[in-house]
């Protein structure tokens, strides 16, 4: 699974690509984790390439999203698979997150 | 019916006949009065009438020979003289018929014995002879008798003198004397005779009524005269004593007397009752009698009485055709309105009142009786418009009872597989409940029970378009929710009344006892396991079909062990009400199926029916009950052996879940899953997995997990995941996640057994010989 962010005017991109699993959230964690500590509150996450999320990534993901929204700051998704929607809606996660269908449309959101 | 036209009709008559009657007893004896005093005086005026002709008759006769008389006593009288006056006497005097002048013996002649000179009128003319003589001695008659006797005038008994004139006759004799040396002495006598057929003439002038009568008898009792010329002659007094007719006998005496008076007596011949008016002539005394039969006297009375009865007669039937007449105008309107009532009372109500001019009662009466009519006629419409109003309604749920039922399947399958009965038990006013279940293919059958909003028709086609749609999209072989998505997407089109239904559904494989339920705003379905435990099935609170359109909907997934019964149910169970207004309630629901869980199925419906009857006896069925239980009872398909199978063990290290993926890839390839399904199958068994390394094993020993992969059938996978850990049933392990609540409230853990639960078509923890294992099922 390779996490790779991107600097951009209204936000910085976060893209996911691969599996996130049990075995490797820790990653994704560390990385989110030194963004919000550099400050960086408005946050999207570009979910385009990861094809299985598990328990252990949305939890990472939940916190994410809990500690920006102290701050203050947005934190979105966008650009999901429709297998992963799926495991969004029945963990009722889509009430929670800001999910948008393309980047650029989330990016506008920021 | 009495007619009142006759009764009254009888009424008056009867009225005017007494007071008729009355009148005419009063009038009669008035009038019978007033005839007999006329009846008197006319007699007596008769009598006095003929009497005084008689008188005048006779005083003519008596007078002229006291005139002659006296000149017969002069000194030298001039016989002849006389003679001839008295022979002009009897030419002039209608009565007198004779004269005779009667010599003593040698009074005339010296040498005459006998010397009478009789002249009498003869039809031819005045007739004078002689009479005297051996043959005619009339010295010894009474004639010349009686009178020398008596030395004055009388008159003679009525005789026939044959020897002169031979007539019926009276005579007047008067004496004359002459006066011979001082002394009267008596020289003859002087005679008139009168002939009483003459006299008879007079009397026989006496009529009176029609046969009244007049007699003149002698003071002998001689008739002088009587209409019945047989008895001239007679003495009456003789014939009465011969006929022994006292009466009679006592009258003609009276009158003998010289009495007057009236008697009644019984006729001559003592047949009819007569009446005699007697009076006496005074000069000769003799009697005049008027006889008249009484009834004639009254004839004229009965007469007017029978003009009077035959005139009352008539009145009497004119008054009361009149009052028949009179009645019959005023009760005929009556009659009419008694027959149109009659008419009416045998509903035709068609019928029309005549109206009536008459402002008398009659009139108001038939009047108000038209005005009645139309009052309940309009009523009548009334009241059919609302039977026919309330008739359709009743039709209209007839209809819809109708619509109800025959959308119920007929007959309960019989298959080994399963039991299923269903009972819908609807209320008057039809709830639209519903039950249904067909069969998709050899091994799935589709069950489900339904609830629409609303009563009646409308609710009863609803549910048929329910149904419709359920059908048919289950025979393409969509999937359970998709398939009440697209039901409600139709349904929420075209529905301005948000007509709504509440629904059950689901779909059983008949041959694993695997069932996809889905709730749409029903009562969740209770599982009645073997144990007698009952379990409620609903995890989604979902919403009715026909609300939201673009709702999705969620399955729910169990897996069904043998013995175990699927109770599908509506409101109308739980909500009945007691006498006492209280409600069945889900408790006692759930205590009833426990209670008779150990019968058949269909014994099982039955009895919880009947005990929900009890419950609410008296009370009236306010909603439909349905209830719908399925019992699934085949043995062996677990036992069934898999079609194919893979077996992984893997270490109690998360750094084997790549050894999970690329079984679950490998499995996925060779035996068909979809993406999505081996997606799910990984997500699931990596929670699993990562549950079981954390939480099943106290030690820190290594531990094998096995996971074995079975393909049951086409489309279905079993996956058995078994450890040797401490006894952990990792599917009670976490509370229930709650997916719909805010962010402060969502715990991050407890996840994973959320995924298992919605993913898998079915799991199940045991724990055998020492192991946990868990079952889960997906079908793909």
């Amino acid at each position: 699974m390779e996490v790779t962010d991107q600097k951009k005017e209204r936000c910085s991109v976060i893209h996911i690509k691969g599996r996130l699993d049990t075995t490797n959230y820790t990653v994704l964690e560390k990385k989110l984790m030194e963004l919000i500590d550099r400050g960086e509150n408005r946050l999207l996450v570009n979910l385009s390439g990861m094809d299985y999320v598990s328990s252990s990534g949305l939890r990472i993901l939940l916190m994410a999203l809990k500690r920006i929204t102290v701050s203050n700051g947005k934190f979105a998704l966008c650009s999901l698979q429709e297998n992963i929607k799926e495991i969004f809606e029945i963990s009722g996660f889509t009430n929670i997150f800001e999910i948008y269908d393309t980047e650029e449309t989330a990016v506008k959101s920021f | 019916m009495k007619s009142l036209a006759f009764r009254y009709s009888i009424f008056f008559s009867l009225s005017i006949f007494i007071i008729f009657f009355i009148y005419f007893i009063i009038t009669l004896g008035y009038s019978i009065q007033l005839l007999a005093e006329d009846t008197k005086k006319n007699t007596e005026t008769l009598t006095e009438l003929t009497l005084s002709r008689l008188t005048n008759a006779l005083s003519s006769v008596e007078q002229m020979p006291l005139v002659l008389g006296k000149s017969l006593e002069e000194p030298s009288p001039d016989y002849y003289e006389i003679l001839r006056i008295l022979q002009g006497i009897v030419l002039n005097d209608p009565y007198i018929f004779g004269t005779c002048l009667a010599f003593e013996p040698y009074t005339f002649q010296k040498d005459s014995l006998y010397y009478a000179i009789y002249s009498y009128e003869t039809p031819k003319g005045l007739r004078t002879k002689y009479l005297g003589g051996r043959s005619y001695n009339y010295f010894t008659k009474d004639w010349y008798r009686v009178p020398r006797e008596r030395c004055k005038p009388g008159w003679s008994e009525p005789y026939y003198d044959l020897g002169a004139g031979d007539t019926l006759m009276c005579t007047y004799s008067v004496p004359f004397f002459k006066d011979v040396k001082g002394k009267q002495q008596f020289m003859g006598v002087l005679t008139l005779d009168i002939s009483l057929s003459s006299l008879g003439k007079i009397v026989s002038k006496i009529k009176l009524y029609k046969s009244g009568f007049g007699v003149l008898i002698s003071k002998g009792g001689i008739i002088i005269y009587a209409p019945d010329s047989t008895l001239i002659n007679t003495n009456i007094l003789e014939i009465a004593k011969e006929r022994k007719n006292e009466k009679l006998e006592e009258i003609v005496q009276k009158m003998m007397n010289g009495e007057s008076g009236n008697e009644s007596f019984s006729g001559l011949d003592k047949k009819k009752s007569s009446e005699v008016y007697y009076s006496p002539l005074a000069s000769t005394g003799w009697s005049v009698g008027i006889i008249f039969p009484v009834e004639e006297v009254y004839a004229s009375l009965l007469n007017l009485v029978k003009y009077l009865l035959a005139a009352f007669g008539i009145i009497l039937g004119v008054v009361m055709l009149v009052t028949i007449l009179i009645t019959n105008r005023l009760t005929s309107p009556i009659k009419k309105l008694v027959r149109l009532t009659h008419q009416i009372g045998h509903g035709d109500f068609s019928v029309e009142i005549p109206k009536v001019k008459r402002r008398d009662e009659i009139g108001v009466l038939a009047n108000s009786f038209s005005v009645m009519l139309e009052h309940l006629r309009s009523y009548l419409q009334d009241l059919e418009r609302t039977t026919a109003e309330k008739k359709q309604i009743e039709s209209e749920l007839n209809i819809a009872h109708t619509i109800q039922m025959g959308m119920l399947p007929r007959e309960f399958p019989r298959r080994s597989e399963c039991e299923l009965f269903a009972i819908l038990d609807s209320a008057r006013a039809v709830g639209g409940d519903l039950y249904d279940f067909f069969f998709i293919d050899q091994d799935h059958m589709f069950i489900s029970v339904g609830d629409v909003s609303g009563k009646g028709v409308p609710a009863s086609l609803f549910m048929t378009v329910v149904r419709t749609l359920y059908r048919s999209r289950t025979m393409d072989g969509q999937p359970l929710h998709q398939i009440m998505s697209l039901i409600n997407q139709e349904l929420c089109k075209d529905n301005p009344n948000v007509m709504f239904v509440t629904m059950v559904s689901g779909i059983i494989n008949l041959k694993t006892g695997f069932i996809e339920l889905c709730n749409a705003g029903h009562n969740p379905p209770l599982l009645l396991e073997k144990s007698g435990k009952v379990k409620k099935i609903g995890l989604f609170p979902a919403i009715p079909l026909g609300i939201m359109e673009y709702h999705k909907f969620r399955t729910e997934k169990v897996q069904m062990e043998p013995g175990d019964r699927m109770v599908l149910y509506t409101d109308g169970i739980t909500e009945a009400l007691n006498i006492r207004g209280e409600l069945f309630t889900d408790q006692r629901f759930r205590q009833v199926l426990r209670d008779k869980m150990n019968a058949d199925v269909p014994s099982l419906v039955k009895g919880v029916v009947d005990s929900i009857h009890d419950f609410s006896a008296g009370v009236e069925q306010a909603d439909d009950i349905t209830l719908l239980i399925l019992g699934f009872q085949k043995t062996g398909v677990h036992r069934q052996l898999p079609v194919e199978s893979r077996d992984l063990t893997v270490r109690d290290k998360l750094e084997d879940l790549p050894l999970i993926v690329s079984c679950v890839e490998e499995i996925s390839r060779t035996w068909n899953l979809s993406s999505k399904a081996s997606m799910e199958v990984n997500l699931v068994l990596e929670e699993l997995f990562t549950n079981i390394v954390f939480y099943a094993f106290a030690d820190k020993k290594e531990h094998k997990i096995d996971i074995i992969f079975e393909l049951l059938a086409p489309g279905l996978l079993q996956i058995r995941i078994e450890d040797d850990g401490r006894h952990f049933d990792l599917l009670e392990a976490s509370e229930e996640v709650k997916t719909d609540g805010p962010l402060e409230e969502r715990k991050i853990g407890g996840l994973g057994i959320h995924f298992v639960k919605q993913m898998m078509d079915g799991m199940k923890y045991t724990r055998k010989g020492g192991k946990n294992c868990v079952l889960l099922i997906k079908h793909f």
